[in-house]
């Protein structure tokens, strides 16, 4: 099936001006699209513009914004996944929507899926103001050809060589230089093609030529992309009188989510990132997607999750005069058995903490939290990652930690905090490559009481120029650095480095602040 | 008369629910406490009531200040941890870790898992929680679980949220000083944390002394570290200087306390020790410099010496100090 929408909206009213959409191509502006009344006024796609002029002398004109159009065309193709969750999309005018298995749903008394899906489609966009022709097919092609070319709109399978035959040849998908060819061989139709050797076909016109006739006769097949990947499983519901307020979809996401519940049951799995979609009245398509930390189906759960988000999105998602389709999708599954009943009441505190990361993910973001992991590198700041304890596999924890376990007591050699970017110091010492005594950091001048160093860590030469991205200062690939502790006269204590070995990688090292210890 | 004795009744039923809602002990549990002999020492009262006070309480490991709390700090409670200055930050967090890492768990077999929750801001000012940092004092960082939220509100938010998780231990919240967390969200805290038993510790950075419904609220300072071994010189165990400004059970008093992370324990250190610990070795290179400094600044504590029972405490507990106020002295304990 395929879609053209015009973006330029016909206007309604008694007279109104035609009007045009223009673009610039070979060094002139020409008609890209035109609407009814242009049409009428004996006005055509890809006539010059100053010839428009000529023509239809109070023609509105408004330059084509290619940007914008595809927006509106993400727009409607999201909007489209009401009918199916498969829709591609053919730029610049056109969607693709892979409806097998879906017409059924749409089934009314007198009136089979295809159609009353169709007319319904129509219906609703034309509501909101865009023009459009759809068609149904067994191939893409055929649907295509008779959306562009005209004809009857629903091709019945078997049927397309028939439906296809009288239209003109540019229904094929070609490229202009291609139909300019078979129009001034006589070949106008798709009819007279069909027939013809394929051999000298594709010697004269090129393989394009024959893929997309067999594209269309179903001969070859095509395969479509669709914009977003299909749900696992989804459930939804659609109301005949649009809801807006926030309980009537708490309410909504809690049935859906107990249908899906039981489904996942079934199969034995859980959800593991869960989507949200709301139709909205107007064409609008709200999505929120939401990941849990483990594989889970309980409904209520599901419910207050999505609760938390919506309250933290606040007006963003903005009901305007309500939904009318509300949908939830299970979009990645893990394995979850069977429910068990609980006697020993134990488990509750894992489910209890696994319920408090799913509800931190679903305000603050899944990314902000958080759990530390070793890595293996000697720089103090590639040591240590904080990955989201989301996307961490479960027992997922890097390398051990080196926890104390000598049998002397030291002090603690690394701080207990770290900045990004180490911030730079001004340090007085008494020689270049001695101990700090003094210095300034943050606008005030810190005296150096105590000090132990220097720590030195050369850089990891082996993996210089990797990283792909310039390090910021202080953190340089080829610099040694050595590291103090120093504790000032207020008892605080600091972690300080200085770059570069004097003498013999800098003549003037920099000093830079790298963390705080307790 | 009848009447008034059923209002009587009546009358202290309320009290009694009001004080299970506020988590106070109830009057009769109270008289059972005051009734008990609390010792010079200071050892816990006996009595069944005591007895489930300390399997409820975070000790220390220091006698003087357990002494102080009946105990340790009350677990499934609020307890607050205030700098005066940004600076201090790192010191403040420092201590929350070591007493997570110092924490027997009970009942527990494997230490419970900790939420630490940040604001974006903190991070900038005062770098972020460093994993070797936190295994070097003791204390394993994969039982942390770190968030960090962009704005103040979501992380008192957060912080409520992990109390109320009964699969954690403890919950931390460290934040500078922000209009959100106010009386009222430190009181739905605290609740939280009794209804689930999980301890909450606020961080309130470069913050004055605000009210809050917290079990405890300390000022924290950072103090010159403490030796190990015989190096001196050497920037050895990490020390703090404890205010206890706000204790629920009565007490107040200064501490300076040291960490020691090999055996995950805290030690005080005597007052005469940590201007000891100022001193600096003769063979500095900036020994002069730091002595004109330390003449200049004398410190702002004082030893204990005062009448007769504060003699009595003090002599035993090295530790106490007294502090000085404009209004003259007061015993801090």
């Amino acid at each position: 099936m395929a879609g053209n929408a015009p973006p330029e909206a016909s206007a309604n009213g008694a007279n109104p001006p035609p009007r045009a959409v223009v673009s610039r191509s070979k060094g002139a502006f020409r008609l890209a699209v035109i609407d009814g009344e242009a049409e009428r006024r004996g006005l055509r796609p890809g006539m010059s513009l100053a010839d428009a002029r000529g023509a239809v002398p109070d023609l509105a004109i408004a330059e084509i914004d290619e940007a914008a159009d595809r927006e509106a065309l993400v727009a409607i193709a999201d909007w489209c996944d009401r009918y199916t969750p498969l829709v591609a999309l053919d730029v610049p005018h056109g969607l693709f929507l892979d409806i097998s298995g879906c017409t059924h749903l749409f089934a009314r008394q007198g009136e089979d899926g295809e159609t009353a899906l169709r007319s319904d489609l129509l219906r609703r966009l034309r509501r909101q103001g865009f023009e459009a022709r759809a068609a149904i097919a067994s191939t893409a092609g055929a649907a295509w050809g008779v959306a562009h070319g005209g004809g009857e709109p629903i091709v019945l399978p078997g049927g397309e060589r028939e439906a296809l035959a009288g239209l003109p040849v540019a229904a094929l998908r070609i490229g202009e230089p291609e139909n300019g060819l078979l129009d001034r061989l006589g070949l106008k139709r798709i009819g007279q093609l069909v027939g013809q050797p394929r051999a000298p076909l594709a010697a004269r016109f090129g393989l394009d030529l024959v893929r997309r006739l067999d594209q269309a006769l179903g001969h070859e097949d095509e395969v479509l992309s669709p914009r977003l990947a299909p749900p696992a499983l989804s459930a939804e519901r659609r109301f005949a009188e649009p809801v807006c307020e926030e309980d009537s979809v708490r309410e909504t996401v809690r049935s859906l989510g107990r249908s899906l519940a039981e489904a996942l049951e079934r199969q034995a799995l859980g959800a593991r990132l869960l989507e949200l979609a709301l139709f909205r009245v107007d064409g609008g398509v709200a999505r929120i997607s939401l990941g849990t930390a483990r594989p889970m189906r309980e409904a209520d759960r599901m419910t207050a999750l999505f609760a938390e988000r919506l309250s933290t999105l606040g007006d963003s998602v903005d009901p305007g005069f309500g939904f009318d389709t509300i949908r939830l999708s299970v979009v990645e599954t893990g394995p979850l058995g069977p429910a068990q009943i609980d006697l020993a009441g134990e488990g509750g505190v894992e489910a209890s903490f696994d319920h408090l990361v799913d509800r931190l993910g679903a305000r603050l973001g899944s990314a902000s939290v958080m759990r530390f992991v070793a890595l293996d590198s000697h720089l103090p700041e590639r040591a240590v990652a904080a990955r989201p304890l989301a996307a961490l596999a479960e027992g997922e924890g890097g390398l051990d930690w080196p926890l104390l376990s000598g049998e002397r007591e030291e002090p603690a050699l690394r701080p207990l905090r770290l900045f990004e970017r180490p911030e730079p110091v001004e340090v007085m010492a008494e020689v270049p490559e001695g101990a700090p005594v003094r210095f300034r950091w943050r606008r005030t001048v810190h005296e150096v009481r105590r000090s132990e160093g220097p720590e030195r860590i050369a850089p990891e030469w082996w993996l210089v120029g990797q990283s792909g991205t310039a390090p910021p200062a202080g953190l340089s690939d080829e610099r040694t650095r050595d590291y103090y502790r120093v504790e000032d006269a207020a008892g605080r204590r600091y972690w300080l480095y200085r770059e570069g070995l004097y003498g013999r990688e800098t003549d003037r090292p920099f000093w830079y602040v790298h963390g705080l210890f307790a | 008369m009848a009447v008034s004795a059923r209002a009587q009744a009546e009358l202290c039923r309320l009290r009694s629910d009001i004080a299970r809602l506020e988590g106070r002990m109830s009057e009769a549990e109270k008289l059972s406490l005051d009734g008990a002999p609390a010792d010079a020492k200071g050892t816990m009262a006996a009595g069944p009531a005591a007895a489930r006070l300390a399997s409820d309480r975070l000790s220390l490991g220091v006698p003087e200040l357990d002494t102080l709390l009946q105990g340790g700090l009350a677990r499934a409670a609020l307890h607050e941890i205030r700098t005066a200055e940004t600076r201090d930050a790192s010191a403040a967090a420092g201590f929350v870790l070591a007493l997570l890492a110092s924490a027997r768990e009970g009942e527990k077999a494997a230490p419970g898992t900790v939420l630490w929750v940040s604001s974006a801001e903190s991070r900038r000012e005062t770098g972020t929680l460093y994993g070797p940092g936190l295994a070097a004092m003791g204390l394993d960082p994969a039982r942390i679980v770190w968030v960090e939220a962009a704005r103040p509100v979501d992380a008192v938010w957060a912080f409520e949220a992990g109390l109320a998780c009964k699969g954690l231990s403890f919950a931390v919240c460290e934040l500078r000083r922000a209009a959100c967390l106010d009386l009222t969200a430190t009181r739905r805290a605290a609740l939280r944390a009794r209804e689930t038993g999980v301890t909450g510790f606020l961080l309130r950075v470069a913050s004055p002394a605000e009210p809050s419904a917290a079990e405890t609220r300390w000022r924290l300072s950072a103090r010159p570290a403490g030796q190990i071994g015989a190096l001196a010189n050497g920037v050895g165990r990490t020390a703090w200087r404890l205010d206890l400004e706000k204790n629920r059970l009565g007490r107040t008093g200064a501490f300076i306390v040291e960490w020691n992370g090999h055996e995950r324990r805290f030690a005080t250190r005597s007052l005469a020790e940590d201007f000891s610990g100022l001193a600096l070795p003769i063979d500095r290179s900036v020994g002069s410099l730091a002595r004109s400094d330390a003449a200049a600044n004398p410190l702002p504590l004082a030893a204990a010496s005062a009448d007769g029972s504060a003699a009595a405490a003090g002599a035993e507990r090295p530790g106490v100090l007294f502090r000085a106020r404009p209004g003259g002295w007061k015993r801090a304990s």
